[in-house]
């Protein structure tokens, strides 16, 4: 395609994150157009690192909102601070009794600022993440809905605040709970699936750059095996990542049935499926990792 | 076959028709998304199929679901651009051609039966009654879309449940300082009378266990059915397990665009239907592994005839787990339609002690009644 958007796949890669063509695309997208960026996909496959390798690349802040049950517009967007209000009214009295009018009482200065309008009102372009939308309620969700279209917040006693500078948002869901269409269409959409063999050891030689190139490859290609298995809980990047660097602290050289014994903690997250990779999984797996790799 | 169009200006094209053909297929795309796309596109000034079909991927689709589908529609569609002497466009796999522009949203309200037949016309539902006392098990299957069309109008019914996250309350976690200074006005100021804001009571979280083991398969689909329609009021806190010899979270499926692509989703993951019974080892999985499932606030719906092939002392175990842990525990029990019938098979025996409720789902009626207990 263009130079920027190979730009874009160089930088990423510069920043320690092994991107495809598709999160290329969607960044520069994102920006080009100015829309937020909702990122699909299972758990630790990197979704929440494309927003913190992305503020790295771009130099700036990066405003991250954790979503939660319950989470509502004063801990998120702003909030007037009571407290300072009645006691500027209390000052105001014992003063100068001078005349004052409500609308004194509703300025910025009395505005608390939360992530959302910190964004929006930084002086430079920050990246806005929105992690784990899915955990917030709905209500919230509609709340947002300004925002991410128009990037401006709506304050019934200011007025509309416009944005400085706009921007880059990012949200992440896990699909704990289906998001509503109206957020959905607003965004552009990018599904990460677990990777793939060649990108799983690109990872891992990037994030473990101590690693050997044999101990990595049947790293990777032992979560890729254990992918293909019916598990409660797969393994992410994240894990995998995880497991090698224990390998490693454990001076391991090549894999064998000590060293996945004591470390599989590391990777699997479900007690079920550890017993079931302890009795069922493990000797075969092994064998099929020494007949890739010749161990 | 190539993979790139000659210039921007036919990738345009073929986009701009690609879209047509899209909604055509069913797939509910906005305005807003045609023209992210087409900005893209000029932006970019992607001629490559690859790259083209990447940025449809990113802009006109928006659930994972549907990436699939995108691929193979454009596919279709791109090998039918190419050769114009191909016949002349028809939607994928022999679909209704794309004139017949119906989004996902009609197609839903219209229920099952609401979809055009195989020769082309609705099936006839709409002046057929049916009697709502006739138990499913004797229902001729001529008569299924109107039941399901019934059962469509049940969970409409239910589809609109206002509800607010918290409220000003004189008891409550935390202050609320706006409701409280409103009320130090009679006060000069000096607030007296704390006001606390306090959770405004989200509806019920359901629960539903059904059984789809070969005894109750027919009951179980309509219930399921209904289930399904309920589901659509995306507010509602549902959870929906199938049991047979094994427990198994059908929650994910429900997001199907049509009850059958759920059931057809549910079956490639879950291998249990028509099995036998194990109503116990399901509950046992249901506390064990899915805890969250099940809370203070739930109310947990089981249907089931109560013939379990299973250990009764684990039945007995689980269910007094089950209801010390829910707000309340239901039992649907086809069987009790019968005005003759008592819970004797042992299964049933064990468990009746531990439920709120015990009811029949074996008619519409029944249906109807546990939707209004459930949710009204």
């Amino acid at each position: 395609m263009t130079d920027t958007h190979d730009a874009v796949l160089a930088n990423l890669r510069a920043h320690g994150y092994v991107a495809d063509d598709e999160i290329a695309t969607a960044l520069y997208l994102a920006d080009e157009l100015g829309k937020p960026l909702l990122i699909e996909g299972e758990a630790g496959v990197g979704k929440t690192e494309i927003a913190r390798v992305l503020a790295r690349i771009k130099d700036t802040r990066l405003v991250r909102l954790q979503c939660y049950e319950g989470l509502d517009f004063n801990s998120a967007l702003y909030e007037w601070n009571y407290q300072k209000q009645i006691l500027s009214l209390r000052l105001h009295e014992v003063r100068d009794r001078a005349a004052l009018s409500l609308a004194d009482f509703y300025t910025e200065d009395y505005l608390s600022y939360r992530p959302l309008s910190q964004a929006l009102l930084a002086e430079q372009p920050v990246v806005l993440l929105l992690d784990e939308i899915d955990r917030a309620d709905e209500e919230f969700e509609a709340l947002l809905l300004e925002t991410l279209a128009e990037y401006q917040l709506s304050i019934p006693e200011l007025g509309t605040l416009t944005a400085r500078s706009r921007p880059t948002i990012l949200l992440t869901s896990n699909r704990t709970r289906e998001l509503s269409d109206a957020l959905r269409r607003r965004c552009l959409y990018l599904w990460l699936d677990y990777p793939g063999y060649d990108k799983e050891l690109a990872v891992i030689r990037l994030k473990v750059p101590e690693v050997s190139q044999s101990l990595a490859a049947q790293a990777a290609s032992l979560v890729q095996a254990l992918r293909g298995q019916q598990l409660n809980k797969m393994p992410g990047l994240s894990e995998a990542i995880d497991w090698t660097r224990a390998l490693l602290s454990l001076k391991v050289s090549a894999l064998d049935r000590r060293a996945l014994e004591t470390t599989i903690g590391c990777l699997l997250k479900d007690h079920q499926d550890i017993v079931r990779f302890k009795r069922d999984l493990m000797l075969p797996l092994l064998e099929k990792v020494a007949g890739e790799h010749g161990v | 076959m190539s993979t790139a169009f000659e210039s921007c200006e036919t990738s345009v094209d073929f986009s701009l028709r690609l879209f047509g053909y899209l909604r055509g297929n069913g797939f509910a795309l906005g305005s807003q998304q045609t023209i992210a796309c087409m900005q893209a596109l000029t932006r970019l000034r992607a001629v490559k199929h690859a790259e083209l079909l990447r940025l449809y991927r990113l802009t006109l689709v928006n659930r994972q679901e549907d990436l699939y589908r995108l691929q193979r529609l454009f596919a279709t569609f791109l090998e039918r651009y190419l050769d114009p002497l191909a016949p002349p466009q028809r939607g994928a796999d022999g679909e209704a051609p794309p004139q017949a522009l119906i989004t996902q949203r009609q197609v839903h309200a219209a229920g099952e039966g609401g979809e055009a037949g195989e020769d082309g016309h609705t099936a006839g539902y709409s002046t057929a009654e049916v009697d709502s006392s006739v138990d499913f098990r004797l229902l001729e299957e001529r008569n299924y879309p109107a039941v399901i069309a019934e059962l469509a109008r049940i969970a409409r019914r239910y589809a609109s449940l206002a509800r607010r996250k918290t409220h000003v309350a004189k008891r409550g976690r935390h202050v609320d300082l706006r409701a409280s200074l409103r009320g130090s006005v009679t006060t000069d100021g000096d607030i007296f009378n704390w006001r606390y804001r306090a959770r405004e009571r989200a509806h019920t979280r359901l629960t539903v266990v059904v059984d789809v083991s070969g005894s109750m398969e027919i009951y179980s689909m309509f219930l399921l059915n209904l289930l399904y329609l309920l589901h659509q009021n995306r507010s509602l806190k549902l959870e929906v397990f199938a049991f047979s010899t094994h427990l198994a979270r059908l929650t994910p499926y429900l997001r199907a665009r049509s009850f059958r692509a759920m059931l057809d989703n549910a079956a490639r993951h879950y291998h249990g239907w028509a099995g036998g019974t194990r109503i116990g080892h399901a509950l046992e999985c249901l506390n064990r592994d899915w805890p969250l499932a099940v809370a203070k606030d739930t109310v947990v719906s089981i249907m089931s005839d109560g013939w379990d092939t299973g250990d009764i002392t684990l039945l007995e175990r689980e269910m007094a787990r089950l209801a010390s842990r829910a707000r309340a525990v239901m039992w649907l029990n086809p069987l009790k339609g019968d005005p003759a019938y008592e819970p004797l098979a042992l299964g049933m025996a064990t468990a009746r002690p531990y439920l709120d409720e015990f009811v029949s789902a074996h008619n519409l009626a029944s249906l109807d009644a546990f939707a209004e207990r459930l949710l009204g």
